[in-house]
């Protein structure tokens, strides 16, 4: 339908692209394409380990006082998972997605800094393998993401019982990550500031714009906390400063403000991007606009905005005064609000459209429905004194899997059902996909959904086993078993990807009826993006073609050579 | 709206979040230990309101040398470069000598909790001074050689960078040095 | 004896409370979610693509935004309210009031004191019902959490910030809780086990706390006197009555007469003792007490005097 304002010659698919076939041109790419598959490529690679360690840890909990693995090991594997899952797999995902696609979706050629793009990446990697390097010298970190002080802050690298250098390697490793994330969402800012066409106002970029762009103002903001706090705990191991040594008036609390400072805007920087995938998707899908275009934009800067204000509901059992809860708590519940706003309006969406249930959109209303979950249980968190009954349970667990899981990777796997055919120019496998979708409904549910009652039983988290106490043994059979399909699920994926990639069928320049910028072009896109953007006069350009296609004349004819200055 | 100079406004936003943990450790715990007393004996109040003369002039300097740029005349934008990266040096200096001095006086980093956030903060300020120097003299050296910076705006947003610099100080100053004198 | 350990069951004041707040926060949680739930269902189904229906292209309603902005920011209101009125009844302010109970929080046990008595004791904790308790917690070394889930709330222990709660325990019973803040290698193993008991069954077992013990006389607890000094047991652990030293591991003054033995790992018997004397850190590996390297008969003879403490 659009391939007349694609003038170039266009390739099978990206394996057919003479420009990357080299594997020098991957090395030294300074492509936000080829970048961002890096990304994408990479962080796959640690999303696999990091499911396998969560495999590895339901098996140990499959029963009452196994004793398979030892306590030691456990508390690696489960530290790991949740370092690899937030830090490398999931985050650089959804960078990769923002770096193909912000140029792409308003017309530009690639970011404004290409040079800096590579930098971010190259800085991920590196800080990731340093922070796996340390599996190598059998001690890595042991104690959570979060890595409270004083447990990490002591050089107990003498006694191996306690924290020994494994901290070492994952501060330095996110110190690396952080700066390549900061770095990254420099980029996208001055990019979306920067290189739309003059017709593309600001309301008229597509949500998944707005959206990374929120994101990224809260990377260059949420991530120096965590750079601050990181520095801060390495002072204390290796300089003998006494930031949080009790002993000297020091306080354990300023590493969970500073952690959390951080850790809260960071878990909104792991949701945003898959807001935005699923405001792009559902209209496609359901073959109408997106309901609320400017609520939605506006919600997400709220969004935005309170997600600074609410961290300390990470701290409402450490004793602190009532009158830093009650701001707290308000803020918490408020956050909430325009979260709901956003759910309506994806429903308001889909309602009176025209749905087909591509695997894309499946993906998507499972969110829908599982993200609400995963609200509603952090709202009973906002209730204070509720928290003080579940937090640090597997209530809280069960909570962030429905966010992050249930969520956030549910939008993922939509991006990639939706994007897969323009990234790589082969359409996924429909068959494959949908048998992954069952699959990770029924698994997803099935292990997280209970571990709910696991909290209420009594279940503390971060433990290697636990005793044969009423309801636990059953509660965390179920939950190991459902993980294995879940597990297969996302095997299947994998499959898919890489079957599909020389198997798949060609895609054409728009599969899907698409309407923003990056249909606008060839399946893959060639090195320079595109040949001519057509003009932007909405938030949907290639539906205004197409409707001045059915009436000629109402629309002006595409402009010449898209870039701007 | 240029991209180059957006980027180091960012860039100094995100550093700003930086300084302020660790102000804000230094805050919380100064008003909290007890240890807060000790520090005036040893600060040099007087000393070191030269030095940040020193680094506040040096934000003028930056500004007129890139009022030189901009109009082209580089012998004088040169200079103004030049004064800029002295005072700056100078100031470095300065805060290195009193770290001599407080170390001849036991006060270091394990001491206390004066100890820790003070080196923390000022330390992360010095270092975050000393690549401005870098990025001054990667200006001067360019312009020198080859006589062109590169865009105008290169000029600019490292002159943001340098009043960040500068700024910083000028909350860091009275928080550490000004504060003891109560 | 009826054993709890769920937040649906509480056993205290306070506890009820929080389930009250919890039963309202999950009925408006479960309105809400029926509400997206059903619209999404008959949303996939009645719009759902079919030949000759194309979709209709409204983008946009004010009054509907208004509206779901408004309901939900009522409905956070009125939990706000929820929340702030429960947080009062259950956690009042400390004041003046001393503590009945201070518990310090050690990798990997728990140190007890009851300060108008003067017992000191660990792991396993009594406590009176009826009574408005106030509970004072510090740690040692890490951050620790103390969680009795029929107890409602939990409270993390953390180093240099002593922390408070208040227990009114309703019904006598033996409640089992957990540290709930990782804390390193032992964490799993840091269990709590607490028998509430009639104020006069309590006052009976202060009593007894009280008292130091007697030398032994059978043979072989005499002979474990001399391996418990010999062997320097009582550089870390103390028992009143033969010698406080030691604070660094559990005081075992009246051990014997404890259910469980390395906090709630083990229960308490004879052949446990000795597997635990013999060779602590398979029991709970990462536990501070190094291998003594006890040998078969002092272990016999330690674990004969330890027993009879009761």
């Amino acid at each position: 339908m659009n391939s007349e304002i694609n003038t170039s010659k266009k390739p099978a698919s990206i394996l057919g692209v003479r420009e990357y076939k080299s594997l020098l041109s991957w090395l030294s790419s300074v492509d936000h394409k080829q970048l961002g598959i890096m990304y994408i490529t990479t962080s796959l690679m640690f999303f696999l380990a990091g499911v396998s360690m969560a495999m590895v840890m339901r098996t140990q909990l499959i029963k009452p006082n196994h004793h398979w693995l030892s306590p030691e090991t456990y508390n690696q594997v489960f530290t790991m998972h949740g370092t690899t899952m937030v830090f490398l797999a999931i985050m650089p995902m959804l960078t990769g997605f923002m770096v193909y696609f912000t140029p792409l979706m308003i017309g530009a050629r690639d970011v404004s800094f290409p040079r800096m793009n590579a930098l971010s990446y190259w800085l991920y990697l590196m800080g990731g393998i340093l922070i796996y390097f340390s599996f190598f010298t059998g001690d890595t970190l042991h104690a959570g993401w979060s890595a409270y002080a004083p447990l990490t802050s002591v050089n107990y690298s003498m006694n191996k019982y306690l924290v020994g250098t494994g901290v070492d390697y994952w501060i330095v490793g996110l110190l690396l990550t952080g700066a390549g994330t900061i770095m990254a969402a420099i980029n996208i800012l001055v990019t979306v500031a920067d290189l739309r066409p003059p017709d593309m106002k600001l309301t008229r970029i597509p949500l998944f714009v707005w959206m990374s762009s929120i994101n990224a103002v809260l990377m260059l903001l949420a991530l120096p906390a965590l750079n601050a706090a990181l520095v801060m705990l390495f002072m204390d191991r290796h300089l003998n400063a006494l930031f949080f040594n009790p002993a000297a008036g020091g306080n354990p609390l300023l590493w969970e403000h500073s952690f959390w400072f951080f850790g809260h805007p960071e878990v909104y920087i792991l949701i945003l991007p898959g807001f935005g995938i699923v405001s792009e998707v559902i209209p496609v899908f359901s073959r109408k606009p997106i309901f609320g275009y400017a609520f939605m934009a506006a919600a997400t800067v709220a969004i935005g905005f309170l997600s600074f204000g609410v961290w300390a509901h990470h701290m409402f059992a450490t004793g602190m005064n009532f009158t830093v809860y009650y701001v707290f708590a308000l803020s918490t519940v408020l956050i909430a609000v325009p979260t709901g706003i956003k759910i309506f309006n994806w429903i308001a969406t889909m309602w009176g459209g025209s749905i087909s249930f591509d695997t894309a959109m499946l993906f998507c209303i499972a969110f829908i429905i599982q993200f609400t979950i995963g609200g509603l249980s952090g709202v009973v968190f906002a209730t204070v004194p509720v928290d003080w009954a579940l937090t640090h349970s597997y209530f809280v667990v069960a909570h962030f899997h429905y966010t992050l899981l249930g969520g956030t990777l549910f939008t993922v796997m939509a991006g990639f059902y939706y994007w897969y055919p323009k990234i790589t120019g082969r359409m996924l496998s429909e068959k494959l996909g949908k048998i992954q979708f069952w699959l990770m409904v029924f698994g997803f549910n099935g292990t997280f959904f209970i571990l709910h009652f696991a909290g209420l039983a009594g279940m503390p988290r971060r433990v290697f086993t636990y005793p044969d106490l009423p309801h636990l043994a059953t509660i965390n059979l179920i939950s190991s078993l459902f993980a294995y399909v879940l597990g297969l699920g996302i095997l299947i994926f994998f499959a898919n990807l890489v079957i599909s990639l020389f198997k798949g069928k060609p895609a054409e320049d728009n599969p899907w009826g698409g309407w923003t910028l990056e249909w606008a072009t060839s399946s893959p896109p060639p090195p320079h993006n595109f040949d001519r953007i057509p003009p932007v006069r909405s938030i949907r350009p290639l539906w205004d073609l197409e409707q001045s296609e059915k009436q000629p004349g109402a629309v002006a004819p595409p402009s010449q050579k898209g870039e701007s200055a | 709206m240029n991209k180059i100079r957006l980027a180091m406004l960012l860039f100094v936003a995100s550093e700003a979040v930086f300084f302020i943990l660790l102000i804000v450790a230094y805050v919380v715990y100064h008003a909290t230990s007890p240890s807060a007393a000790d520090a005036s004996r040893y600060l040099d109040v007087p000393r070191t309101a030269v030095f940040t003369a020193c680094l506040i002039s040096s934000s003028f300097t930056m500004w007129l040398a890139g009022f030189h740029f901009r109009t082209g005349r580089r012998r004088p934008a040169l200079a103004w470069l030049l004064a800029t990266m002295a005072l700056g040096t100078v100031f470095l200096a300065g805060q290195g000598s009193e770290y001599v001095f407080l170390i001849s006086k036991d006060v270091i980093i394990s001491r206390d909790l004066f100890g820790t956030t003070f080196y923390t903060l000022t330390g992360f300020h010095g270092l975050h001074v000393f690549i401005g120097l870098i990025m001054l003299g990667t200006l001067f050296g360019l312009e020198l050689k080859r006589g062109v910076t590169g865009p105008p705006e290169a000029v600019e947003s490292v002159s943001i960078y340098w009043h960040f610099v500068d700024a910083v100080w000028m909350i860091i100053f009275p928080v550490v040095y000004l504060w003891v004198l109560r | 004896m009826d054993t709890f350990t769920s937040v649906l069951k509480p056993v205290t004041k306070e506890g009820f409370d929080i389930l009250s707040s919890f039963y309202i926060v999950l009925g408006v949680a479960a309105f809400i979610f029926v509400i997206v739930a059903a619209l999404v269902v008959y949303a996939v189904i009645r719009f759902r693509r079919r030949k000759g229906r194309e979709a209709k292209q409204f983008s946009e309603n004010l009054w509907l935004e208004v509206l779901w902005i408004s309901i939900p920011l009522l409905i956070v209101a009125g939990l706000f309210i929820v929340t702030v009125r429960t947080m009062s009844e259950v956690n009042p302010p400390v004041l003046g009031n001393k503590p009945d109970l201070t518990v310090v929080a050690h990798q990997w046990w728990w140190e007890l004191h009851y300060p108008q008595s003067g017992v000191t004791a660990a792991n396993e904790i009594h406590l009176p019902v009826g009574k408005h308790l106030l509970l004072r917690f510090e740690s040692a070394d890490v951050i620790h959490g103390f969680w009795v889930p029929s107890f409602g709330q939990k409270i993390d222990v953390i180093p240099g910030h002593p922390n408070y709660i208040w227990l009114t325990i309703t019904r006598p019973g033996l409640y089992l809780g957990t540290c709930s803040s990782f804390c390193g290698m032992g964490h799993a193993h840091m269990r709590l086990r607490v028998f509430a008991q009639s104020p006069e069954d309590f006052n009976a077992w202060l009593a007894h706390q009280r008292q130091p013990v007697s030398p032994p006389s059978a043979v072989g607890a005499t002979k474990g006197v001399g391996v418990f000094m010999e062997k320097n047991c009582v550089n870390c652990h103390s028992i009143a009555g033969l010698m406080t030293r030691g604070r660094a591991a559990p005081d075992l003054t009246h051990v014997g007469s404890r259910t469980t033995l390395a906090a709630g790992t083990l229960p308490n018997t004879p052949e446990n003792l000795a597997k635990w004397l013999k060779n602590p850190q398979s029991v709970k590996k990462g536990v501070r007490m190094p291998d003594t390297g006890l040998k078969t008969d002092q272990i016999k003879y330690l674990t004969a005097y330890l027993e009879g403490l009761k």
